[in-house]
């Protein structure tokens, strides 16, 4: 076996590739539910949108705002189905279409971590099946490990320019010069300048990143290897990489979910096996209890089959109904047509009414997330920001109103509500 | 009934696709950031894992200009004719986005010419020389 082979198609702990699937599609699918959303009121303004890439802006319609919300709310269904039933080639490649469809559309998503999200659905197509033994092969997990590696290498190649190395981007960013300022302190008490230590802490963050991209590269052999250095080398990288994380966290930079996924990635992949099935155990818990209800139970006629399937449209319904924003009906609508479709088709694994609880498991949950979080109050009150600004005052209005029922407690635009109704000769609310 | 080789010969197969699959989606993600470094596409940090770049951070404004048939010159308040959020992305000279904004302005009515200008400073606070483009509106049509 040559070492390209033994790379790729070697044996790993089949724990890291499960613990991995199902928490990453857990939070991509509450990623697109709880924040994307908020953005959504952006797509389709004064009909102008360009693309990522220019085939979709040839061949598809403009996005508009409802566009886009169907296509995240669809995204998180298919991600919790996915992470209930357990990651299914067929399920991931559909969200990976889903997921890179929601950004692609318009580059008003330009984060490059939804971009390495699509990377990372694309790897997990070719994850290995969920196994009871304790290793197992499957290219899909060592891409993934590949393609980390290629991300701090690039990422820490970015870095290498004279503004980064004198430390001018590190103190620009956000939050930094408060973060660090205790830091700075002390610097300086050890004789060390201001510039100076600005200039050391950018310029360590080059090496570090392109030893944390070492250690993932070497991280899918040491469950196969003797080698101890190795093992040690990985172990080592694995509280860096979380302080990096954790501390672009402290930074309060605007990257939304990504220091979260890479601490995801580095509990997978540069823990020691011990550690992760500890690990698998505690996290997956819930998920573990709603799939085992789901596999186990005697296979239902087909009087039950679409009875479920009928049970879940509603529920699927009763979803878009609370949760309140344009794009709602039409994606739980496919859903329910998906399902619907699958359970007249399929006489394969898994059985309908398994997708069907997965499926009503996740539009209660998509309901519960978007219901607890301020993701609809963000939606209509950045809309409502945006059409004021443009002179479109009803319409600015409607979505203020909207959004009221939402708003935190002290966020209310009630000063803004009666400032439109005034402008528009409407009564203004108390 | 299979010949004893086939077995062999199907896992041969499938690890050669495999490998090629590999090899494929690893192409593709090193020659995504490569392409940024080898292209002239400067502005445009997509793909790139440009994480915090200097690009980014560097304070911007915009101004875009128009000529009239009547031969008068007008600014144009992007902020009330699209969304802020591409007001964003001209500051960070997104070409794909200038262009497209551009034709949307010749194709407004009655506009000739289309300038388009983006003055920034670093983050040293240094000013950087004004990047400029234009399109004329005859073209487009």
């Amino acid at each position: 076996m040559n070492l390209w082979n033994r790379y790729f198609h070697g044996d790993y702990l089949a724990v890291r590739a499960y613990l991995f699937s199902k928490v990453f599609l857990c939070m991509v699918a509450l990623d697109t539910w709880m924040l994307m959303i908020g953005h959504a009121g952006r797509y389709g303004v004064a009909s102008f949108n360009v693309a990522h890439f220019a085939l979709l802006q040839r061949v598809l319609p403009l996005p508009t705002a409802a566009h886009y919300v169907a296509t995240l709310l669809l995204t998180g269904l298919v991600a919790l189905t996915a992470a209930l039933l357990g990651p299914r080639k067929l399920l991931i490649s559909l969200l990976f279409v889903l997921y890179t469809y929601s950004w692609s559309m318009s580059m008003l998503d330009s984060y490059q971590h939804h971009y390495f999200v699509s990377l990372v659905l694309l790897c997990m197509v070719f994850f290995p099946k969920a196994t009871r033994d304790s290793h197992t092969s499957g290219f899909g997990y060592p891409l993934l490990a590949a393609t980390i590696t290629v991300l701090y290498t690039f990422t820490s190649i970015a870095k290498m320019d004279a503004q980064w190395c004198d430390g001018f981007t590190l103190r620009r960013i956000s939050s930094a010069q408060e973060v660090l300022a205790p830091l700075v302190k002390l610097a300086t008490q050890l004789g060390i300048s201001e510039p100076t230590f600005w200039s050391i802490a950018s310029t360590s963050v080059i090496p570090v990143e392109l030893l944390i991209g070492v250690g993932y590269a070497l991280s899918v052999r040491q469950d196969d290897t003797q080698r101890r250095w190795l093992r040690w080398y990985v172990a080592i990288i694995f509280p860096i990489a979380v302080a990096l994380h954790l501390g672009a966290e402290a930074l309060r930079l605007d990257i939304g979910w990504f220091s979260y996924y890479m601490l995801a990635l580095a509990c997978t992949f540069l823990l020691p096996g011990r550690a992760v099935r500890v690990l698998a155990l505690a996290i997956t818990l819930p998920a573990q209890t709603i799939s085992k209800l789901l596999v186990e139970s005697k296979v239902p006629g087909r009087a039950e089959t679409l009875l479920t399937c009928a049970a879940v449209s509603g529920a699927l319904a009763a979803a878009a109904f609370l949760v309140d924003l344009p794009g709602a009906y039409t994606a739980c609508a496919i859903a329910a047509i998906g399902l619907w479709a699958y359970a007249l088709v399929s006489h394969q694994e898994p059985h309908p009414t398994q997708v069907g609880l997965a499926l009503g498991v996740a539009a209660i949950l998509m309901w519960t997330a978007i219901a607890v979080t301020e993701v609809r109050w963000d939606y209509y009150r950045y809309l409502g920001g945006d059409l004021q600004r443009r002179g479109e005052s009803r319409e600015a209005l409607t979505a203020y109103l909207r959004g009221e029922r939402y708003a935190p407690k002290g966020s209310s635009r009630k000063t803004k509500i009666r400032q439109l109704q005034r402008e528009l000769g409407l009564k203004v609310m108390p | 009934m299979s010949s004893p080789s086939t077995a062999p010969d199907t896992h041969a197969r499938t690890r050669r696709r495999e490998n090629l699959t590999i090899a494929a989606i690893l192409v593709f993600q090193i020659a995504m950031p490569l392409s940024y470094y080898v292209s002239r596409r400067a502005y445009d940090e997509r793909f790139s894992w440009r994480m915090f770049s200097t690009l980014r951070l560097r304070d911007c404004k915009v101004e875009v200009k128009e000529q009239l048939e009547s031969g008068r010159t007008r600014s144009v308040n992007i902020e009330r004719d699209v969304h802020v959020a591409w007001l964003r992305l001209l500051e960070r000279m997104r070409s794909a986005v200038v262009d497209a904004y551009l034709e949307r302005r010749c194709d407004s009515g009655g506009v000739t010419r289309v300038d388009f200008t983006c003055h920034c400073n670093d983050t040293d606070g240094r000013a950087l020389p004004p990047m400029e483009r234009s399109l004329s509106c005859e073209a487009t049509r």
